[in-house]
């Protein structure tokens, strides 16, 4: 069995919203869209959004530490959405294991989005039908796309490269890899609903400087300074660092 | 959760049409046992009202669905979906009460006008059970996936049906001994109607989720504070979830159902029944059928307001196993959080 999900290192991800808002973009013009928007210059604003960042303190002071936590549809293997379904609108599609809803058969009677335990399902008010975080199904099978660019567009965007996309039923896969190694968890196990995506821990990440492999490079102006015989203003050391 | 008008109603009025099939049939048959008849118009009146009940039901359910014209798709799961059953045995429930009145009226058999008629109850009986399962079948929300969600649902329609039939036959000025018959089946109906929802609130009183925010997003610190919730103002999950409004009033509410939809249509049946038992006319019927139909549609209201589903702890709405919930409590917890409306 092929099951596609996602595994996002919590240690990696630095809450900057970029998945968030790459997801939106190419999913408010992609196959599965619009995400349609309610009053987003207003004082309301109000959307459908497949994919969310949430930030977390933890500890007490001085000890405290914040963390992101970004949530998109998990794929469940016993996914509770697709079992209440009245018309098979919401399906798992068995070649891959994505969640996907079909909008022309959705009465949007929003059933699927209370069986959900992780609040992964937004209502469009506007076409009156369930969305839902489709692994950009739209993206990863489009061969028009050079071979590397066909992952998710969370994926893609990530800045620090917290989020892999791979098959997790694969034990040799990238994302199989990182779960077996970062001993990957998935969020809510006792909801029974066996999520695919994971989720590496969050945890401190130590980044040390090694003083002597660190080049300085002067400034242009303190070189500049440097060169000439005018009096060097204390300020532009200040760049040197 | 946040309470549907749409929903309320056809969840109050079909159970309130199964109850008035329910008693129709069942004071049919009490009457033919007595060796009497129920007479004709008395029939045609109490199906009338069936199937008004259960049609206004339906009508609403399809304020609820946003693509209306695909409704009968609805059915396709019917093996899988308690709400694909809903909305497979509603019209059939409709159908046979409307086979049930014809029997009555053509004159038939009475044993194939009583078979029809139980058809119709057993059916009217499932289609309960399937409302109240499609509510119980969702385990993220402790206080719905219990037993006693489908028998609330089943009992409070039995007890409603009984009294709005008694108060329309009140209405119509039907036969003394068949009121009296109603009168026995309608008050200790409501009795065990009140039993099991306070048995239901008390279970909602100690039930919580054993999920925590801990557990949900895997970070296993006791102290953890919501900070942003990835939305600048609302989105479909913090209004779909929870009614803060609903929940600030939710103690309040218990008293209001359990007192509107059991307590005064118990004290006006009981004086209904000293009157009656006594031979004079009485209309106490009437009034406690109109405090059963509020008192309904708020317990129905109030039951979607208890809902507390899991996923709120993603947004900080989570109501804990002590009854505390930072929305509802301004300043008592730290972490700035999105207004609600």
């Amino acid at each position: 069995m092929t099951q596609l999900a996602l595994v996002i290192d919590l240690a990696k991800c630095v809450g900057c919203h970029a998945c968030a808002v790459n997801c939106k973009e190419w999913n408010t013009s992609g196959t599965f869209g619009p995400l349609p928007d309610g009053e987003p210059y207003g004082k309301e604003p109000d959307g459908v959004w497949f994919n969310r960042v949430q930030t977390y303190e933890v500890g007490s002071y001085p000890d405290v530490e914040v963390f992101y936590f970004p949530k998109s549809c998990m794929h469940c293997k016993d996914a509770p959405c697709v079992k209440v379904c009245p018309t098979n609108a919401s399906h798992k599609r068995a070649e891959d294991g994505i969640v996907l809803v079909d909008y022309d058969e959705c009465i949007g009677c929003k059933y699927c989005s209370w069986a959900c335990p992780y609040g992964c399902r937004e209502f469009d008010e506007y076409a009156g039908v369930m969305k839902k975080c489709t692994l950009c199904v739209d993206r990863i099978y489009d061969e028009k796309l050079p071979e590397e660019e066909r992952v998710p567009a969370c994926v893609k965007t990530c800045p620090s490269s917290a989020r892999t996309f791979g098959d997790i039923d694969d034990p040799d896969s990238a994302a199989s890899v990182k779960v077996r190694d970062g001993a990957g968890y998935m969020p809510m196990p006792e909801s029974g609903a066996n999520p695919s995506n994971r989720y590496l821990a969050h945890r401190p990440v130590k980044t040390a400087l090694d003083e002597e492999r660190v080049i300085v490079k002067k400034h242009q102006f303190v070189e500049e300074a440097e060169k000439t015989d005018r009096p060097q203003d204390p300020e532009y050391f200040d760049f040197a660092g | 959760m946040k309470p549907e008008f749409s929903i309320i109603l056809l969840t109050v009025l079909a159970g309130m049409a199964e109850g008035v099939l329910f008693f129709l049939v069942g004071a049919d048959a009490i009457t033919l046992l007595k060796g009497g008849a129920v007479s004709f118009d008395i029939m045609l009146y109490g199906v009338i009202l069936s199937v008004a009940l259960a049609g206004l039901g339906t009508m609403a359910s399809f304020f609820h669905l946003h693509h209306k014209s695909r409704g009968i798709k609805a059915i396709k799961r019917w093996r899988f979906s308690w709400l694909s059953r809903e909305v497979l045995l509603l019209p059939l429930f409709i159908g046979l009460t409307v086979v049930y009145g014809i029997c009555a009226i053509i004159g038939v058999a009475t044993w194939l006008r009583l078979l029809s008629g139980l058809a119709g109850v057993f059916v009217g009986l499932a289609l309960g059970i399937s409302s109240g399962m499609i509510y119980c079948s969702v385990r993220y929300i402790r206080e719905w996936a219990n037993p006693y969600t489908p028998i609330n649902f089943v009992v409070i329609g039995l007890a409603g049906g009984s009294v709005i039939l008694l108060a329309t036959l009140e209405l119509v000025k039907a036969d003394h001994d068949l009121i009296m018959i109603l009168l026995r089946m309608a008050i200790p109906v409501t009795v065990i109607a009140m039993t099991a929802k306070g048995m239901s609130y008390l279970y909602n009183s100690t039930a919580y989720s054993s999920t925590t925010l801990q557990s949900a997003i895997g970070a296993w610190r006791s102290d953890i504070v919501l900070m942003d919730t990835g939305c600048a103002y609302e989105n479909y999950n913090t209004r779909e979830y929870f009614h803060k409004s609903g929940k600030k009033i939710e103690r309040a509410m218990i008293w209001f159902v359990m007192t509107v939809l059991f307590i005064l249509p118990l004290s006006m049946l009981t004086l209904d029944y000293v009157a009656v038992f006594n031979g004079h006319p009485s209309t106490w019927g009437v009034l406690a059928a109109l405090s059963m139909l509020i008192g309904g549609l708020a317990e129905r209201w109030l039951f979607f307001v208890q809902g507390n589903h899991v996923q709120n702890l993603y947004y900080g709405r989570f109501v804990d196993k002590n009854g505390k919930n930072p929305i509802l409590q301004p300043g008592k917890t730290a972490g700035p959080l999105p207004p609600v409306s």
